[in-house]
């Protein structure tokens, strides 16, 4: 019997093992998932005094909620919430690498639990929301896919949410936002609507440059969690306030009339990594066409030679 | 972009998995091989041998014309998800490219090369190299190919504690003259090894 005909017998004879794999293969197509056992938790309390969106830290506007100091990024970051929506507070630095212009940007990328992807995946986006002097009204939001460009929420046929007030103060860049917990033509990858008293999400903390595209740093999304606390921060403020926080935020210009110490941010610490702050190089097109041709011709010609050594002999 | 009603991003890991399930199985199947024919030598062969090196056969040869269907599928779905113009813009989104190119092209030398040998093939030592060869660089590519994915998709990947070690990342990582004329040099060796190498057949006839 020859080897051909032998050949062909066991095809049939094996035809059910790549049917069999198949069906294995699809039966064992699992997503990956990552912890967060490891994450911070920066805690949102519930708003003892209303803040008012000037991107001017007031005295005692702050007081009520944790300051968390994020390194990595060179942010001072504070959350509170009352029962509409959230209140945010960044503060960051100019430095040699970021933020030497009005195209400076600082902000937060947002997500459900477990999805951990470094600026969303292409199955689970994250919804970033960056404040930068450049955008009209000061704030945008974008949906990230992964590690590519993120495109506007308005690009998609969606609506920013948060509306903020950025200001400028020696070298020091002060962002107060307000994104309320109802959204309006939000973005299906926007996690907020999950957001009520002890629940959390997923946030990471970004700080760049758009004139120098890639050019960031950023912390992971693995690193933080923001929880919503119905319990107010340490000891609170004075009892003496005349807190009406608003839903519009637009509107949100009540005062205080508390008497306490002025509120002081930690200092900024800015310790981008080196990878942050090395634009990295655009690829050549043409050297990675060549590499493709050289492996294709090259190892074709091999395998071309192998076989005609045989025929040959 | 949906199809059917399901993100192409899903179909793009669907196909993924199709393919490197199946390339891990071929590699398996040439490892049982390699081991058969080094165990087993000689006259006095035993009679399983032969029907489970024609299965094996088989396995190799359709396996490696499904890894070919379903890279030519994920490269397809891979390309809607990414626009040509952010692709040529991240390098990460290039050497993923490239990198499943040459998979790609590995598969497809190595079904080829089975197509036109026949099964006597795994009869001739320097055809059965250059299968091995090619079956391990098309492992290698594919692999890599797919971790860059997972980091695309999921932030990380199995090859993360390899990367560190080495202090690599795709991100920065791009291909240049010096590259190429490595890649030139490995091919060169090489064909100078395949032309010098004597051949049996020839030396006993």
């Amino acid at each position: 019997m020859s080897l051909e005909v032998k050949s062909i017998r066991a095809v049939r004879r094996f035809a059910f093992v790549p049917i069999a794999l198949l069906l294995a293969i699809m039966l064992s197509a699992s997503t990956v998932q990552r912890t967060t056992a490891a994450a911070q938790t920066i805690t949102a309390y519930q708003a003892q005094g209303p803040v008012k969106l000037d991107g001017v830290v007031e005295p005692n506007e702050w007081t009520d909620a944790q300051i968390v100091n994020i390194t990595t990024s060179g942010m001072g970051v504070a959350f509170k919430h009352n029962s509409t929506g959230l209140f945010m507070l960044f503060q960051w630095k100019q430095s040699s690498n970021f933020c030497k212009d009005n195209f400076c940007y600082a902000g937060m990328e947002m997500d459900y639990l477990n999805n951990t992807s470094v600026m969303g995946g292409f199955a689970t986006p994250a919804v970033m929301m960056l404040l930068s002097p450049s955008f009209t009204g000061g704030v945008d939001e974008f949906i990230s896919k992964a590690e590519t460009t993120p495109a506007t929420v308005e690009s998609a046929g969606y609506k920013t949410q948060s509306t903020c007030a950025t200001a400028l103060s020696g070298t020091t860049y002060t962002g107060e936002c307000y994104r309320p917990f109802k959204l309006n033509n939000a973005s299906p990858y926007d996690p907020f609507p999950t957001l009520a008293a002890g629940s959390s999400i997923e946030v990471g903390f970004a700080v760049g440059e758009f004139n120098l595209p890639g050019l960031h740093a950023a912390t992971d999304m693995s690193s933080f969690v923001l929880t919503l606390s119905s319990q107010t921060y340490g000891t609170g403020p004075p009892t003496s306030t005349t807190t009406t926080s608003t839903t519009s935020p637009s509107s949100s210009t009540t005062t205080a009339t508390r008497s306490t110490t002025t509120l002081t941010l930690p200092p900024v610490t800015v310790t981008s990594t080196v990878s942050a702050t090395t634009a990295p190089p655009t690829p050549s097109v043409f050297y990675y066409s060549t590499e493709l041709a050289v492996i294709v011709v090259g190892f074709g010609a091999f395998c071309v030679a192998v076989m005609w050594r045989y025929k040959k002999s | 972009m949906d199809l059917f009603g399901v993100p192409i991003s899903i179909w793009h890991s669907l196909v993924v998995e199709e393919h490197t399930g199946i390339a891990v199985f071929l590699i398996i199947s040439l490892v049982v091989r390699i081991l058969a024919d080094l165990v087993y030598r000689g006259p006095n062969q035993p009679v399983w041998k032969q029907p489970l090196k024609l299965g094996l056969d088989f396995i190799a040869y359709a396996g490696s014309a499904a890894i070919v269907f379903f890279l030519i599928i994920s490269g397809v779905t891979g390309y809607l998800i990414q626009p040509y113009s952010s692709l040529i813009a991240s390098p990460i989104l290039m050497n993923k490219s490239l990198l499943a190119l040459g998979a790609l092209f590995f598969w497809l030398a190595f079904f080829l090369v089975r197509f036109r040998s026949g099964p006597g093939l795994w009869e001739k030592k320097g055809l059965y190299v250059t299968e091995v060869i090619t079956a391990l660089l098309g492992i290698t590519f594919t692999a890599l190919t797919a971790s860059m994915g997972a980091e695309l998709m999921v932030g990380e990947s199995a090859m993360e504690p390899v990367y560190k070690a080495l202090n690599f990342s795709w991100t920065t990582f791009l291909v240049d003259p010096l590259v190429i004329e490595v890649t030139v040099g490995l091919i060169v060796i090489g064909l100078i090894v395949v032309l010098l190498f004597p051949s049996r057949t020839k030396k006993s006839a």
